[in-house]
């Protein structure tokens, strides 16, 4: 979950803030456990953009991890 | 409502009732059919003989088992014993969600059980006949000898996906308030005409996505203007987290209705 998940060539724009969305640090949380990521966010409203490779990646791995413990 | 007298057809509900509401009155329907007599319009199964196959939660309770077949003497059906049967029934694999929990270890537990016999089967649970249907065992549930319904032949009826089994419930209940007690259901003839190909919503189904979630996030991105969009694609991507889970979903305006890409959840909070 360290590693950066930025997909290489993001093209997205957050609608609101009529902003292209670009990578930074967050912060995904799950009971209790805080894991650093770079992911895109909206330099304006901080909307973060998760990737469906990484929710059915190594995010759902985590979880299933953390559910398991 | 006072204190009604609640009857069941499903097992697993009757013994909930009984473990948590030990006042009530709680009946399962097949001894009270047996003895107060079945429908007058049933509908004949295509073969002459069936296999009965009792739920886990009937496993205790010989007059259900027992009512069961007397329902199907009634109606002149040859019965096919298993060999795991009555108190010894086995999982149709659905049993402690396994389904949910571990879906391999589900799949070999029907395959196991649909292969006891060759006849068809009628079991007298929802999710023991759904379970077999999704291995293309013909299958049905003892109502649908009962009561004649809009299928020919129920037995090759597919099992319903999530989404269809919620819509299923959400139309009965409607039906029952309008029906029985005069009342309409809040939010009904407002859908927005959401187009959800095939492909997609095998998709769904596979991540256990209901397309009433898909609605949720797509009305809430429209009313908020929260969504991204792909410039390359066109297609607009909004997320909504209702409770727990947030399901993301990648989709396109029409002019008069909205197409489903893509949808994905994730449980895990990101800031």
């Amino acid at each position: 979950m360290s590693e950066s998940e930025t997909p290489p060539a993001a093209t997205l724009v957050c609608v609101k803030c009529k902003q292209q969305m670009v990578p930074a640090k967050v912060t995904a949380s799950y009971l209790g456990n805080d894991f650093p990521i770079e992911l895109l966010r909206c330099p304006g409203c901080g909307r973060v953009h998760v990737p469906e490779s990484l929710a059915n990646g190594k995010m759902l791995q985590v979880e299933q991890l953390l559910e398991d413990k | 409502m006072g204190s009604p007298r609640v009857v069941t057809a499903c097992s697993s509900c009757q013994r909930i009732f009984r473990e948590r509401l030990p006042d009530a009155r709680v009946d399962s329907v097949w001894p009270l059919l047996a003895e107060i007599g079945l429908p007058t319009s049933p509908s004949p199964p295509r073969t002459p003989s069936l296999a009965v196959h009792d739920p886990c939660a009937a496993r205790s309770d010989p007059d259900v088992q027992d009512g069961v077949r007397a329902i199907l003497a009634k109606l002149g059906i040859e019965i096919v014993e298993l060999g795991h049967r009555r108190e010894t029934t086995t999982c149709c694999g659905y049993g402690g969600l396994m389904s949910f929990a571990n879906p391999e270890v589900a799949g070999k537990v029907v395959e196991r059980r649909i292969a006891e016999s060759g006849a068809d089967y009628v079991a007298y649970c929802a999710m023991c006949r759904d379970n077999f249907a999704s291995k293309g065992k013909r299958s049905l549930h003892l109502l649908d000898l009962l009561f004649r319904g809009a299928d020919s032949d129920p037995a090759a009826r597919s099992r319903p996906t999530f989404s269809e089994r919620h819509e299923n419930r959400a139309r009965l209940r409607a039906r029952l308030l309008r029906e029985l007690w005069g009342e309409e259901s809040a939010g009904e003839g407002q859908r927005m005409n959401l187009i959800v190909p095939p492909e997609v919503m095998a998709v769904l189904e596979k991540r256990m996505i209901l397309v009433e979630d898909v609605a949720k996030v797509i009305t809430h991105a429209e009313a908020t203007g929260e969504k991204l969009e792909d410039a390359i694609t066109g297609h607009l991507i909004a997320c909504h987290r209702p409770v727990t889970v947030t399901y993301w979903v990648e989709y396109s305006l029409q002019t008069d209705s909205v197409v489903v890409h893509d949808a994905y959840s994730h449980r895990m909070q990101v800031r």
